[in-house]
């Protein structure tokens, strides 16, 4: 497990919560195919191409305590992800996986260690400024799709945007453009529950990609479903992944899965053997 | 043509079922254990308040069931006969029965004894206390004590432990009377009967034990002491006859009938039992009301046990795909609401044993007030209120639990093993739900056209019930609908948490509507009884606003409550000659049985009546038409509870026994009347004096002349009978006295109103709290996706806040048609009286909006809890 190298341009996590929205703006060209204004970037705030690491994680750990007795999830693990990199993280049950992916989400905390997440540092953010950077710079796809029983599809799909107060009328296009990318036009009214695992598995897809996220974490995506269904799901996440330039990591036990990507992180007893 | 045995493929399939039963048996403690012990346990505080709402329900049932028992224990007690065996009980018609009669009586052959009673009501010096007076003859009780135990007087060795025979205007008294009016053996004590002044003397205090149950609150002594006392001079109240061994009941009857031809022979408990039936319709109400609170309670335990299914569903699916039978999953969680049911009810029942002084102590005072002053002061030693509490609490819970149940046995295991999608995916059955509330709605109308069952209005209850039944089943297509207009109607520029809440209400609406039902059936509670409130009290008010005419009300210092308080009437002619007077009603009432029932018999100088009061006569009468009927012809007027329990309009007759004879009159007219349930026949005095020879006035009602001062009226009326021993009221307080009256004997049906509320409050706030620990997982799914605590809160408290309002909005609908049904169809079968409907919006508006801010506030606590829950902890739960 080799530590990685100084990431560039990368300003140490003091850029504030507004450069992160900026940047995210400027930097999804996919958006002005739906008739989102291309640019709220500040002069003097941090740019995109001055952050070639999406992911920069040095020696983060993650334990647990059960009583008196400490649990190492991860244990001191280092990588970075680039942009536009398709990378695959394995190993096998328990090894850390999904503790690992859930630190880059911003949903568990590090017990040590520095994390960057689109060149932000996340051990200083409060809860508020950790969701503001889910909300804008983070996809997650569950491996159970995790879509809410009670919304349609459409809604389900539109809830990225609609939690960061876009308005009505800009979500509706964007949504329909991001379902006829996922294929899924003609069932955008249906609910989750009348869906086929493979449906549902691609409406989370597209609820992850909506807002065009930096980064997008993939927890088993094709778990779930059968061999054919599972290469379809992964099909359109790489196909997603290329055109709209994401950088995904995509933890699986499937091996064929695995070799589909750029690059695979191996983990075995919480810790990070290669690259 | 062959036949296969048919047993190859059902055999193999019988022994699997019966396989499956019996691991189920045998798994079920486990089964048990995993699915409610542990789940109950992690869920401690809305266990909590389930238990606390049945014990609540269960503790008022109690309470008002011992109230209720107790006041009837009360009545056959102090009208129990004076000497063991009594056989039949000779009764005045008139104003007594001639003492000479006694020794008539006494020497029938058919008679073994016969014991004289004078009873009477005196009151304390400050006229605050009534207490019942009661005259025996006690050496002849001493006679048949001696030889004879049971109930009764007081045998001669108890009067003697203390003291000795009483000597004249000595009275014994129980050690609570004695403690109350701060007397001992020898104390003079100053009294007011029939507007006199007395002084007794306490001849002997005797332990409360040795008294029978309804005795101890009463003032015993020798009969020629309470004929001076009671102004009752050689004449008698009561005899009891005990019938020779060899005679019978007939011939007993027959016997005295030929020689006592004007007097009425009843049964010696006919006296409980007349009293237990004067309050019959107050105490069922009151009864009803108790079990309302209780049926919220089951809401409460129906929303429990759901909530337990919805949480337990995979861990059910589990089970079932392990091979627990459909059976043997629907035992367990009917085993929980009956457990619920039975704790609840234990706590209940100790509470409620713990509330029944209180319950008493209000239950005593309306009967105070309205019926007898025989009222009780102590909680009778008797099980059924226990019993029958019980089982309505353990039965409740046992039904309410029932669909719950069914519903985690039908749920299908692999179903059951994914988590959120079972409610989301059934279609909610919209139709079916309204088509059997319109049925439900359409049965309220039938059973409200339904006569009463024996006085009791049940059907009218039922027909409530049916109301409640409907609106109940109208909680889940009226949610589903709001939400549908919601999501679509929702402004554009409402947030992210807002826009969330129309779709969270509809995709849990089985469950949301279980919570707002139980918020409805509180509010509609409290808007109904509060409009029936509202409607009679205005009723009432302008009613005494038309009827109250008089100036200045006199009435002996002792006539509190409905005690038969007499004064002579030779004071008329003294008060008719005040210079400040214009003219002078003279007012009598009271007690008397007509066909069997209780009612009143009321007179007043009709001359007067007409010309300065204004009873409302209802069907177009005219007074002066009536007026000239009453005084000259053998007519009546009666009251309209009289007529509608009586069935008896203008122009009937009837027969009323007189000490003269049965008398046959006319009702010339219905009069509107608020002052009893139970009825009045109202005569001209001349000729009620004429009929029964009683020339005593309970009240006289003075009118002034135009100018006069009341306050010279009042200190000339003074003048007239001597300082404190009689009670002057002026219109105004009078009039005020009345109105508080009426809200003393409805704080009860508040107070039982205001219970039933709370629980469902406490219902709905359980219920939020439970569907947020449901939805972690998908609210750490949306914490996931970027929603702020600050929008999870907001939407929690959004949506309970909506559910609030379609709750209590349902409530008020609900709680307008409980209104109706109360004022026009309970009201009137119970009492008989027509109220004006009078609504209170003012009131409803703020229940609304105390609901709608309960509810929000309900929602606050969950919400804080929910935005804090650990994020990967509630998305890991996948």
């Amino acid at each position: 497990m080799a530590a990685q190298a100084p990431q560039e341009g990368s300003k140490g996590g003091e850029t504030s919560p507004d450069a992160v929205d900026a940047y995210d703006v400027e930097l999804c060209a996919w958006r002005s195919n739906v008739g989102v204004p291309r640019a709220r970037f500040k002069p003097g705030q941090m740019s995109v191409e001055s952050t070639a690491l999406i992911v920069d994680a040095e020696s983060i750990r993650k334990t647990y305590r059960n009583g008196s007795t400490e649990i190492v999830a991860v244990e001191a693990a280092s990588l970075c992800l680039k942009a536009g990199e398709f990378v695959a993280l394995t190993g096998p049950s328990g090894c850390g996986k999904s503790t690992l992916l859930n630190m880059l989400a911003c949903v568990e905390v590090p017990t040590a260690g520095v994390l960057r997440i689109a060149g932000r540092a996340t051990g200083s953010l409060g809860d508020d400024e950790l969701t503001s950077l889910r909300r804008t710079a983070i996809g997650y796809v569950f491996q159970f799709f995790n879509l809410m029983p009670m919304l349609t599809v459409r809604e389900n799909v539109a809830l990225p945007l609609l939690l960061s107060g876009w308005a009505r009328r800009r979500i509706r296009p964007a949504v329909a453009a991001a379902l006829q990318a996922v294929g899924l036009r003609d069932q955008a009214e249906q609910r989750p529950a009348t869906l086929s695992g493979g449906q549902q598995q691609r409406a989370a897809i597209a609820r992850a990609i909506i807002h065009s996220p930096k980064l997008v974490l993939a927890d088993e995506p094709t778990g779930n479903l059968d061999t054919r269904t599972g290469t379809d799901v992964l099909t359109l996440l790489r196909r997603m992944q290329r055109d709209r330039d994401l950088t995904v990591l995509m933890a699986t036990h499937n091996a064929d899965a695995a070799h589909a990507a750029d690059r695979i992180i191996r983990m075995r007893d919480g810790k990070i053997e290669a690259h | 043509m062959r036949l296969t045995p048919p047993t190859a493929s059902s055999a193999c399939a019988t022994a699997r079922s019966k396989l499956t039963d019996e691991v189920s048996a045998a798994a079920f403690p486990a089964l048990f254990r995993a699915l409610v012990l542990r789940h109950v346990v992690a869920h401690r505080a809305r266990t909590l308040v389930t238990v606390a709402s049945v014990a609540i329900g269960v503790a008022v049932s109690v309470a008002i069931g011992l109230a209720n028992a107790s006041a009837i224990a009360s009545f056959s007690g102090s009208a129990a006969a004076l000497s063991p065996g009594t056989t039949v009980e000779v009764l005045p018609l008139g104003v007594g029965i001639p003492e000479k009669a006694l020794r008539q009586v006494q020497e029938l052959p058919g008679v073994r004894s016969a014991s004289p009673v004078v009873a009477g009501t005196v009151s304390d010096a400050a006229g605050q206390s009534a207490y019942d007076l009661v005259g025996v003859d006690l050496i002849g009780a001493l006679g048949l004590a001696s030889s004879t135990a049971g109930p009764g007087v007081p045998s001669s060795g108890e009067i003697d432990a203390d003291t000795r025979i009483l000597r004249r205007g000595e009275i014994v008294i129980s050690r609570r009377v004695a403690a109350r009016l701060h007397a001992r053996l020898g104390t003079p004590l100053k009294f007011v009967a029939g507007a006199r002044a007395v002084t007794l003397t306490v001849g002997a205090v005797i332990d409360d034990a040795a008294l029978p149950f309804g005795w101890r609150s009463i003032i015993i002594c020798d009969i020629s002491t309470a004929q001076e006392v009671l102004d009752r001079i050689g004449l008698l109240d009561r005899m009891d006859v005990v019938g020779a061994p060899q005679a019978d009941d007939q011939t007993l009857r027959r016997e005295l009938a030929r020689v006592l031809p004007n007097v009425r022979i009843a049964a010696p408990d006919e006296r409980a039992r007349q009293l237990t039936k004067m309050t019959q319709a107050f105490q069922f109400n009151l009864a009803a009301l108790a079990a309302i609170a209780l049926l919220v309670g089951a809401y409460l335990v129906f929303n429990a046990v759901s909530m337990s299914v919805v949480q337990r569903r995979s861990e059910i699916g589990v089970a079932r795909a392990l091979g627990a039978a459909r059976s043997t999953v629907f035992g367990v969680f009917l085993l929980e609401g009956v457990l619920v049911g039975v704790v609840g009810s234990a706590f209940g029942l100790v509470l409620g044993r713990l509330l029944a002084r209180k319950a008493l102590a209000v239950v005593s005072s309306t009967i105070d007030a309205l019926y007898t002053t025989d009222s009780a002061s102590q909680i009778a030693p008797t099980p059924e209120p226990y019993i029958a509490a019980a089982v309505l609490g353990v039965a409740f819970c046992l039904i309410a639990s029932l669909l719950p149940a069914l519903e985690a046995a039908s749920v299908p295991p692999t179903l059951a093993m994914r988590i959120g999608s079972w409610e989301s995916s059934q279609p909610l059955p919209g139709l079916l739900l309204v088509m059997a509330a319109i049925a439900a709605f359409g049965a309220a109308v039938l059973l409200a056209q339904l006569k009463p069952l024996d006085g009791r209005p049940v059907f009218g209850y039922a027909s409530a019930i049916a109301v409640i039944a409907g609106c109940s089943l109208l909680a889940a297509p009226l949610l589903a609908l709001i939400a549908k207009v919601a999501r679509t109607c929702l402004p554009a520029t409402a947030g992210a948490a807002l826009r969330l809440v129309p779709a969270n209400v509809q995709g849990r609406v089985r469950r949301n509507a279980v919570a707002i039902a139980s918020l409805m059936v509180g509010i509609a509670m409290t808007v109904s009884v509060a409009t029936l409130i509202a409607s009679f009290r205005e009723t009432v008010n302008t009613w005494i606003d038309e009827t109250l005419r008089g100036d200045l009300y006199i009435a002996p210092a002792g006539a509190v409550n409905a005690a038969d308080v007499t004064m002579p009437d030779d004071v008329l002619s003294r008060l008719r000659a005040l210079p400040q007077v214009a003219a002078a009603d003279a007012l009598r009432s009271r007690a008397i049985v007509l066909r069997g029932r209780p009612t009143n018999l009321a007179a007043s100088d009709i001359e007067v009546t007409s010309a300065f009061g204004n009873l409302p006569l209802l069907g177009g009468a005219r007074w002066s038409n009536v007026s000239r009927e009453l005084i000259d012809q053998p007519a009546v007027l009666v009251s309209e509870p009289f007529a509608r329990k009586f069935a008896m309009a203008t122009g009937a007759r009837f027969d009323l026994q007189t000490p003269n004879g049965d008398v046959r009159l006319r009702v010339a007219g219905v009069y509107r009347d608020y002052a009893s349930d139970l009825g009045y026949i109202l005569m001209d005095r001349t000729r009620y004096i004429r009929l029964f020879g009683d020339r005593r006035i309970n009240a006289v009602a003075l009118y002034a002349k135009p100018g006069a001062s009341i306050s010279a009226l009042r200190a000339a009326t003074l003048r007239v009978f001597g300082h404190n021993v009689v009670r002057l009221t002026a219109n105004g307080e009078l009039h005020e006295e009345a109105l508080a009256q009426f809200d003393r004997t409805f704080a009860v049906t508040y107070a039982l109103n205001g219970i039933a509320l709370v629980i469902s409050l406490l219902g709905i706030a359980s219920a939020l709290g439970a569907v947020v620990i449901e939805r972690r997982h998908e609210i750490g799914v949306l914490r996931c996706l970027g929603m702020t605590r600050r929008q999870v809160a907001t939407m929690i408290v959004a949506e309970a806040a909506l559910l609030g309002a379609v709750g209590a909005a349902l409530g008020l609908v609900a709680g307008y048609a409980l209104a109706v049904i109360l004022v026009f169809v309970i009201n009137r079968q119970a009492f008989g009286w027509t109220i004006a409907f009078v609504a209170t919006p003012l009131y409803d508006l703020k229940l609304y909006l105390v609901a709608v801010a309960t509810a929000a506030l309900a929602g606050a606590l969950p919400a804080r809890a929910a935005a804090r829950l650990p994020l990967a902890e509630t998305v890991r739960a996948e």
